[in-house]
């Protein structure tokens, strides 16, 4: 085999106790076709600088933890080529929008507080006990909620969503998707419990369409489609508290 | 336990950072020159309601130089939102089944151009009637 070529990766770093502000920082890195840029990272990490701090764990976009801006877009970086840039510079940094912890390491808490508001599990009609049995749902029931299911949460469509990086309340594309992926569920019975969030402030309307979120999923969840199709449903949901308000309001 | 100090980085300059982004602002900016083109159709509704004389200037105006490349703005303004409105309708609406077959996006997003297309021809028709 040929001697491996060179790529030039340019890293954001930033290490709080010593940084008042993030910098890029070159490395030259020795490639083969094969390498990802996470195994760029790890190189690095391994032969050339030890604090550089990134997150990974599967290697194979799976656990959605190494998401990063490649070049400006946000990817998986283990699903990322670094032959797919050579011979230009390859420039990596923490995902968009997000505070940056160390390096290439976001801050996730936001998402993850905005995920717990959405109550994104089952919830039953009636508690059931295992004796009850499993629970049963056609082909086609499946088929309502099955691309959401896919998320692995790696926030790669926050990266992608300038209202979420303008508005910080905003639940922004995943959680919104995955309230919608348990409201589609034929199991689950807690979308009016889900509709005052997804109704709120913060909630349906803070998405103004740019759609940039559903092209940079690498799981083909679809936020954008998954937000928009709870527009009319939330929209009732207010009329229907109009008139609601409207019929006990005293003159 | 004291709270990591982070970095927050500036939105500024936001719609600089992809080609997408400036074409969602584009496509909400046209809606400015939409809305105004409305405005102009509701003046002349106005004009020919208070008479001749009022509808006339009405007329020259929109057929001066300024009136003519406005107009030339907002079918650029039109296509321009409709075109890329279209492309994102399917993601308004929810999967829709025709017995066992699930209708797809690019259907919803084919069925919409077509729809445009047509009413755009009838409306023509239509205004060339008119004009004969
Ligand atoms: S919706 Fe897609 S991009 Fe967003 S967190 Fe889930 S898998 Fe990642
Ligand atoms: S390391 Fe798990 S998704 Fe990339």
């Amino acid at each position: 085999m040929s001697d491996p070529r060179i790529i030039v990766m340019e890293c954001l770093r930033y290490h709080p106790e010593r940084d008042t502000e993030p910098y890029h920082q070159r490395f030259e890195v020795p490639f083969t076709p094969e390498m990802s840029v996470l195994e760029g990272l790890q190189y690095i990490k391994d032969h050339l600088d030890g604090s550089l701090t990134f997150r990974w764990s599967c290697r194979m976009a799976v656990c959605g933890n190494c998401g990063c801006m490649v070049n400006g877009e946000p990817v998986l970086s283990c699903q990322t080529f670094l032959r797919d840039y050579h011979p230009e510079c390859v420039r990596v940094e923490p995902l968009d929008h997000f505070p940056i912890q160390r390096d290439l390491a976001v801050d996730p808490a936001d998402f993850l507080d905005k995920l717990q508001q959405v109550a994104p599990y089952l919830i039953p009609a009636q508690d059931r006990i295992p004796e009850d049995g499993p629970y049963r749902q056609t082909p086609e029931q499946m088929q309502d909620y099955l691309d959401t299911s896919a998320c692995i949460n790696c926030l790669l469509c926050y990266a992608a969503c300038p209202q979420y990086g303008l508005k910080a309340d905003f639940l922004g594309p995943a959680v919104l998707a995955l309230a919608h992926r348990y409201n589609a569920d034929s199991r689950d019975a807690g979308r009016a419990r889900r509709m005052e969030v997804m109704n709120g402030d913060a909630g349906v309307w803070g998405c103004t369409l740019v759609g940039r979120c559903s092209e940079v999923c690498p799981k083909g969840v679809d936020p954008a489609g998954a937000i928009n199709r709870n527009k009319p449903a939330a929209a009732l949901d207010t009329l229907r508290r109009l008139l609601q308000s409207g019929r006990t309001c005293t003159p | 336990m004291t709270a990591l100090r982070t970095h927050t980085r500036s939105m500024k300059g936001w719609w600089r950072r992809h080609p997408a982004y400036r074409q969602y602002l584009l496509r909400e900016a046209t809606s400015v020159v939409i809305g105004l083109y409305a405005l102009c159709l509701l003046w002349g509704m106005t004009a020919l309601l208070l008479g001749p004389g009022a509808h006339d200037v009405w007329r020259a105006c929109v057929q001066s130089l300024p009136g003519r490349a406005f107009h030339l703005l907002a079918l650029a303004a039109f296509s321009w939102h409709a075109w890329t409105w279209f492309r994102l309708l399917p993601l308004t609406v929810a999967p829709l089944r025709l017995g066992r077959y699930r209708i797809t996006q690019t259907l919803v997003h084919r069925a919409a151009l077509g729809a445009w297309a047509l009413a755009s021809a009838a409306l023509l028709v239509a205004a060339a009637g008119g004009l004969r």
